[in-house]
């Protein structure tokens, strides 16, 4: 594996501490199947699909909430360990369609200048995540009922963009 | 160990010396045949009194031990012959070889003097010896090894299987009693291991769930929310137990309510109607169970879909193009850049592919210009170079991070979603359509069966008694009664466990900070140890229960195939989690009504031989002593019986009244006989009302 | 009635649970056995679950033997 491919799956996203309720609240932690999963009101199995949710939502929405380096976070995996491969892949290739990550110079770039380039990618993975999570912790305060809603999460992503 | 022979002496109704009191048997079936108060009952008493002390008080209607027994265990004639100071000794030698052909002799004494006419002064307790054989002698066993000798005859708990009366079959097989199969199976196969994982992660969990609690409440700032919070989550757990046990338990009372009804139908006269009504009752509940649990299973998997069938990426298409804009001007650069260092020209590395640049070579032609290239010439030299593209190592040093195989990979494989993403919205919406449509078929399945039942209770109504008639629709009322108790006990348990969750949730929220990952490991690992656990045993059960059923289908047959008036199976039914209940069935499925006796007793008999077979040696290593086992069934029904015991056990000695006017020489080979005896009480003084002269004789019957 | 530890495994590895708790495939799981280590701390513990109880240890050796191996 290159360097530039180690670093990008490398990368560990994070998100405002402020979400983490949110994080926690819609994510299963601590084990348990699909039927326990459902009956304890958990839409994802783990905080990294809830991120991914997030980023989709994010990006749809073509909403991005940066990162400042004095902003509380808190990070979980590094996408390395993302399942499924092949959608982890997909939302690496919308980050770079959708930053500046440059694709050309990167291959005449020093250690020094790549870290920039994967910084440039790493903050819009965590901006458009940031800002679904955003959205969708709105959504929710705005009307509370909504988190009994089994179809919510389903509901959202079926909104035209 | 296998029972080589038993002999008493003045033992009840044995009277005399061991010579005159001796049953010696083989493999295969002995029987002994003898009239109803003949001597079969004392014979099994002796067998149980040798190895445990005990004898059947037929007025208590229990075992007894001796010091309560005390001289009833002495034969009349024997105490009557006994002069005043004198004493009667009883005894009973049992002797007993291995599977290694080792020999065992257990003899139990015991003896009382006669103070009086009427008057004993017995022993405190009989003596029990044990002796091998060792060489050509008997040699007396310590007694410590005593207890493991007399289990190696037989094991305690395979006992009540192994060893009983016709009169207790009912009691060891109890239709009505939802615990009847699971204290056999306990008893006999192995899954307490089961259940004891079950309860260690139990424990585990609770342990490791507690810890990680306390770590937590120590980071805790605001410590009377925390004691609420916590109290509040123990609370809730409880209910949720709570709840889960109410659950089962409505689910069995469904089951059993069903049962009922299901028995009250089979006695409707009206056979056409009914069993077309059954029939359909039937389809239309397999359907509504399979509705039900496509349903719960879409449900169960919605949101996952988002991830496995991508729905996620429902609108990434634009996305996905400007990365194929910025990628195609990416590996164009990339290819110029390749090119310009290698050959100055702006072709890729293999275009033309190099089969064809050979080809061009052979034919001495370009084949794109058309233009001669004959050998030696500049022409030929400058197609030849194309072969050598790509290899010189300079190629690599063009860039410090050669990208393009990340970027193209990544490029071809998200290429692959575009027909996926174009056909999403159709694929929710058919995902939609199905919950839909499986709503629709269960409410239209649902009025059709209340349609059905209506219609039995109108048949009914037509040809029986008030009293059934009631006793159906009070069945029917418990059965949606209790339906409807699992429904709303189920939401109920949604709701507790979303409380759980919130709970939890607003606790960890008042933790600042982080506790050891180990302790949320600990957590999780053995949450998931016991859910597995749990499932596991009721998978191992399940199976033992199908094993079960096949096995005993299969001795029922054996034992009823030449028996035309006998039909139905064996059926072990479900009614919740660990518990089945057995019925008899007819081909359709249908309870069968009003079996008679003898299928009944068939039925416990097979089922109760099945379940010792199901650990194989158990019929090789141990020999099955029966008491009137047919006492209860008429006689066309005893022969397959008799047949199968012959095949199933390495040895079984069965006391009966059947065969007493019989000539067993033609059964011999069918049941695989060992010894026959028939035995038979005398009474020399021609009294037959003088227990005091009473004696039994006993002939051996030569095959 | 003494068990045989590699049934007890195998009846745990085979269960519809284990499935949907670990996400394993048939190959993985076909791959688990007593003799071989694996790096998995759950099937680790789960091992040790069955060889400490079929060796007819308490219940707190059997815990302490799965606490042990999930601290490392």
């Amino acid at each position: 594996m290159n360097l530039v491919q180690e670093r990008i799956y490398k990368i560990n996203p994070a998100y405002l501490k402020d979400f983490d309720e949110l994080v926690k609240v819609h994510s299963q932690f601590g084990g348990g199947g699909t039927d326990e999963k459902f009956s304890r009101g958990k839409s994802f199995s783990n905080a990294y699909e809830f991120y991914i949710y997030a980023f989709f939502i994010g990006l749809y929405r073509d909403e991005k909430k940066e990162i400042l380096d004095d902003d509380n976070t808190k990070t979980f995996w590094e996408i390395e360990n993302w399942k499924p491969r092949e959608l982890t892949d997909y939302l690496i290739v919308c980050a770079i369609a959708e930053s500046d990550f440059d694709m050309i110079m990167l291959e005449q770039m020093g250690e020094e200048d790549i870290k920039v380039q994967i910084k440039l990618l790493k903050n819009t993975i965590e901006g458009f995540a940031n800002a679904g999570l955003s959205y969708i912790n709105n959504k929710l305060n705005k009307e509370p009922d909504l988190i009994d809603d089994d179809m919510f999460f389903i509901n959202l992503l079926s909104d035209d963009y | 160990m296998i029972i080589d022979s038993i002999s008493m002496k003045n033992f009840q109704c044995y009277y005399g010396e061991h010579e005159n009191n001796n049953f010696k048997f083989n493999k295969g079936l002995n029987l002994v045949i003898g009239d109803n108060g003949g001597g079969k009952s004392k014979l099994y008493d002796a067998f149980y009194w040798v190895l445990y002390d005990q004898v059947f008080h037929s007025d208590r209607r229990e075992f007894v031990k001796t010091k309560i027994y005390q001289e009833n265990l002495l034969s009349d004639k024997a105490k009557n012959e006994c002069s005043i100071g004198g004493n009667v000794d009883v005894e009973v030698i049992l002797i007993a070889s291995t599977a290694q052909d080792k020999l065992y002799k257990i003899s139990r004494i015991y003896s009382a003097k006669k103070t009086n006419d009427r008057e004993w002064e017995c022993a405190t307790s009989s003596k029990l010896i044990v002796d091998e054989m060792k060489s050509t002698r008997w040699s007396t066993v310590s007694r410590e090894k005593h207890d493991s000798i007399l289990a190696r005859v037989i094991p305690n708990h395979l006992k009540p299987y192994m060893w009983f009366q016709g009169e207790q079959v009912d009691g060891l097989m109890d239709f009505r009693d939802k615990s009847t199969l699971e204290k056999a199976i306990n008893l006999l196969s192995n899954i307490h291991v089961y259940d004891d994982l079950i309860s260690i992660t139990k424990n585990g969990f609770d342990k490791a769930n507690k810890s990680l609690i306390t770590a937590q409440a120590r980071l805790v700032k605001d410590k009377d929310k925390a004691e609420k919070l916590t109290a509040s989550l123990e609370k809730n757990k409880k209910d949720i137990g709570a709840k889960k046990e109410a659950i089962e338990k409505n689910r069995e009372d469904y089951e059993i309510a069903k049962d009922k009804i299901d028995e009250l139908i089979g006695q409707i006269e009206d056979a056409k109607q009914k069993e077309s009504l059954k029939a359909e009752n039937n389809e239309l509940q397999l359907k509504l169970d399979e509705e039900n649990k496509q349903l719960k299973n879409i449900y169960n998997s919605l949101h996952k879909k988002m991830f496995s069938d991508f729905w996620i990426l429902k609108n990434s298409q634009k996305h996905f193009d400007k990365f194929a804009d910025k990628y195609t001007r990416y590996i164009s650069t990339h290819n110029k850049l390749t090119a310009a260092e290698n050959h100055k020209d702006v072709l890729p590395v293999n275009v033309p592919q190099p089969v064809y640049v050979e080809q061009m070579l052979d034919v001495e032609k370009c084949l794109v210009c058309g233009r001669d290239a004959k050998n030696g010439t500049d022409e030929y030299n400058h197609i030849k170079k194309l072969l050598e593209r790509g290899t010189k190592k300079t190629d690599v040093s063009i860039f410090k991070n050669d990208c393009s195989s990340i970027f193209s990979k990544l490029y071809n494989d998200c290429l692959g979603f575009k027909q996926l993403i174009i056909s999403t919205n159709e694929r929710i919406e058919n995902e939609f359509n199905k919950i839909e449509e499986l709503k629709n078929n269960i409410i239209k399945y649902n009025k059709r069966k209340k349609e059905i039942s209506d219609n039995f209770e109108d048949l009914i109504d037509d040809n029986k008694s008030n009293n059934i008639v009631n006793s159906f629709r009070t069945h029917e009322m418990n059965r949606d009664k209790y339906q409807s108790l699992v429904t709303s006990g189920e939401a109920d348990l949604i709701r507790l466990e979303k409380n759980q969750s919130g709970y939890e949730n607003e606790f960890a929220k008042l933790v600042k900070g982080e506790v050891k990952s180990e302790l949320e490991l600990a957590n999780t690992i053995f949450n998931n140890l016991h859910e597995i656990a749990k499932c596991t045993r009721n998978e191992v059960f399940n199976k033992l229960i199908e094993e079960l059923e096949e096995n005993a289908n299969d001795l029922f047959g054996t034992m009823t195939e030449k028996n035309m008036s006998i039909t139905g199976k064996i059926k072990l039914k479900k009614i919740s989690n660990g518990h089945y209940i057995p019925e008899i069935v007819d081909k359709n499925g249908h309870i069968l009504p009003s079996p008679n006796d003898s299928n009944i007793i068939l039925v416990k008999l097979a089922l109760i031989m099945s379940i010792i077979n199901s650990r194989g040696k158990w019929s090789e290593n141990y020999s099955l002593i029966l008491d009137a086992p047919t006492s209860k069934m008429a006689e066309k029904y005893t022969l397959g019986f008799y047949e199968t015991l012959g095949k199933t056990f390495k040895q079984s000695i069965v006391t009966t009244y059947d065969f007493i006017d019989s000539d067993l020489n033609n059964l011999k080979e069918q049941f695989n006989l060992g010894s026959v005896y028939i035995i038979k009480s005398l009474y020399p003084n021609g009294d037959r009302t003088d227990r005091t002269d009473l004696s039994i004789e006993i002939n051996k019957v030569e095959l | 009635m003494k068990c045989e530890r590699e049934d007890v495994l195998n009846n745990f590895l085979k269960s519809e649970k284990f499935k949907e708790i670990t996400g394993f495939t048939e190959d993985e799981i076909n791959n688990i056995s007593l003799g071989s280590d694996s790096s998995d701390v759950f099937i680790e513990s789960l091992k040790k679950l069955v060889i400490t109880y079929c060796n007819e240890d308490s219940e707190m050796q059997v815990l302490r033997a799965i606490n042990t191996r999930i601290n490392t």
